[in-house]
């Protein structure tokens, strides 16, 4: 269980980006994170992968408190933030340099064929397509095998078909495996349609305004009209925030 | 399937293609030797200019032949090549870790650079009274001074570069829980390895350079020594041709290590491969 207990954080120069922020995420849960653009969705998310500490309260994984990037938690960038001198095989099996070769080598071929790279193995990043890449970081980051997943705007560089195709996929890794995720979006249709949870924020300082429990089906129908009204709630709370 | 075949009908011929016409493309380099060989060759044959200033070719040909076959060429180049390769690689490899070290380190920066800088600001020929000094005449103070020629490039390289690595695939390190070292050896040396290759290149020129003056200090075999004999017996075309070999190995040294490295930095999504397709 990943628990954000009353956490600040102000930065140098007197902004404060987060302020009280309280939040359970239970095992295997999918929680979407929106907000205007400054209410520091990006800068909890650093806390959470221990690449920033918070100015005070605490982040916890099973009660034992984050203070450092740890294994458990996989990160994939807004951008794909591949080695730009690493085949693509040798890119998802980046963080795996601790561990056996055989289970490095296993993983990653699961991996390649799992997000359907295994044509371009070989390949330089710089041979990708953008949604390509981050299909190849999103593997890098699922090769440790992370309990948490923690996403900021993944799919937001891509175009309308990408996405939606990466966020099929998305939840198709997350039925395998069951990570826990914290997905932060612009995008409210991807909210619905992957969270259990969504987080509405609200800047200056940034708190958390409102959080929706998302009761609909799954899979989830982007143009029933259920997804549409609550589409549309959100829409106006995001407002309100 | 399709999108196998597809790949494969896209590469292969251009792959294929390429290989003569970047060939024929690398003739070009010879043109303007070629040129001034040419030049040099009617300026003498005319007599624009004294033969005690610049003999012609073929004289300075027949220094190089006469050297080969008395089989003192190979010796003095040998000895040359060796005090550059000696030198290079010593300043190449203080360069790395200190440059590495300065360039990861804040704390070693601030500690070490200053003085590295300060130490660079002094006239490479400023160093050989004393160098003769504590290690005499022969190799030791031959070979340091070429060190400290070819140390700045490279250790200037390596260090600004590594200041200079993207923070965000650095991140993406930190997010696997790298040690330093990890960090290094799997993130910031890969991600210099362009910069740290000019700075070699650039090193090994010095350490060109800085032979010359070495074995113009005093030295009885090797091609600086060549070049001074000349002068002192009056030999115009040795000079030249101590000159045209310096060129030469240069040249083929640099051509080394430019090919050695290629295989590295292949990765590189720029400007000069996009010239090249
Ligand atoms: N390293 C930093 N130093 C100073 N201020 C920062 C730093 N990082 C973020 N901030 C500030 O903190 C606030 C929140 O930033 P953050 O990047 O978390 O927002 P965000 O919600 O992710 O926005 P966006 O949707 O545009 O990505 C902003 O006002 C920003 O200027
Ligand atoms: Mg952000």
């Amino acid at each position: 269980m990943l628990a954000i207990d009353d956490v600040h954080k102000h930065f140098p120069g007197g902004v404060t980006a987060l302020q009280g922020i309280d939040l359970t995420v239970g095992e295997g849960e999918i929680v979407a994170l929106v907000g205007t653009s400054g209410c520091g969705k990006s800068t909890l998310l650093r806390i959470l992968a221990g690449l920033e500490q918070p100015s005070r309260g605490a982040v916890r994984l099973d009660g034992a408190t984050i203070t450092g990037p740890e294994p458990r938690i996989g990160f994939v960038f807004q951008e794909p933030r591949l080695m730009p001198w690493l085949t693509v095989e040798a890119n998802i099996g980046f963080g795996l340099h601790d561990l056996p070769a055989e289970v490095q080598h296993g993983r990653t071929q699961r991996l390649l064929h799992r997000v359907g790279l295994h044509g371009f193995a070989k390949a330089l990043p710089s041979e990708l397509s953008g949604g390509m890449a981050q299909r190849a970081a999103l593997a890098r980051a699922l090769a440790r095998e992370p309990e948490i997943l923690l996403l900021d705007e993944p799919f937001s560089a891509l175009d309308a078909f990408t996405r939606e195709d990466l966020q099929r996929h998305l939840l198709e890794l997350w039925e395998e495996w069951r990570f826990t995720a914290l997905l932060v979006t612009h995008d409210l249709e991807e909210a619905l349609a992957l969270a259990q949870r969504v987080v509405v924020m609200r800047p200056h300082p940034g708190t958390i305004h409102d959080v929706l429990t998302i009761d609909l089906p799954t899979p989830r129908i982007r143009t029933a009209p259920e997804f549409q009204a609550l589409k549309a709630t959100m829409a106006a709370k995001l407002k309100l925030a | 399937m399709v999108m196998a075949v597809d790949r494969l009908r896209l590469t292969l011929p251009s792959a294929r293609a390429r290989q003569p016409r970047q060939a024929s493309l690398a003739l070009w380099g010879w043109a303007l030797p070629l040129a001034l060989l040419a030049a040099w060759e009617l300026t003498t044959r005319f007599g624009l200019v004294a033969p005690h200033l610049l003999p012609a070719p073929a004289l300075v040909w027949r220094e190089v032949a006469d050297l080969w076959r008395d089989g003192t060429l190979f010796e003095h180049l040998g000895i040359t090549l060796w005090r550059v390769l000696t030198g290079f690689a010593l300043g190449t490899l203080a360069a790395t870790v200190l440059g590495a070290l300065t360039g990861y380190s804040t704390a070693a920066h601030r500690l070490l650079d200053p003085t590295i800088q300060a130490i660079k600001a002094v006239p490479s020929l400023a160093w050989v009274p004393l160098f003769i000094l504590w290690l005499g005449i022969f190799e030791a103070s031959k070979v340091t001074l070429i060190a400290v020629g070819a140390f700045f490039p490279v250790y200037l390289n390596l260090s600004t570069a590594i200041g200079q690595v993207d923070r965000k695939l650095v991140e993406v390190g930190r997010m696997y829980g790298f040690s330093p070292l990890t960090l290094v050896r799997r993130v910031l040396l890969p991600a210099t390895l362009p910069a740290y290759v000019t700075g070699l290149r650039g090193g090994l020129a010095l350490a060109w350079m800085f032979v010359v003056a070495a074995e113009l200090m005093g030295a009885s075999q090797g091609l600086g020594f060549l070049m001074l004999d000349g002068q002192m017996t009056g030999r115009p075309a040795l000079i030249i041709a101590s000159l045209i070999l310096f060129a030469l190995m240069g040249k083929a040294s640099d051509l080394a290590l430019a090919r050695t490295t290629a295989p590295w930095l292949r990765w590189q999504d720029d400007f000069a491969r996009m010239r090249k397709t």
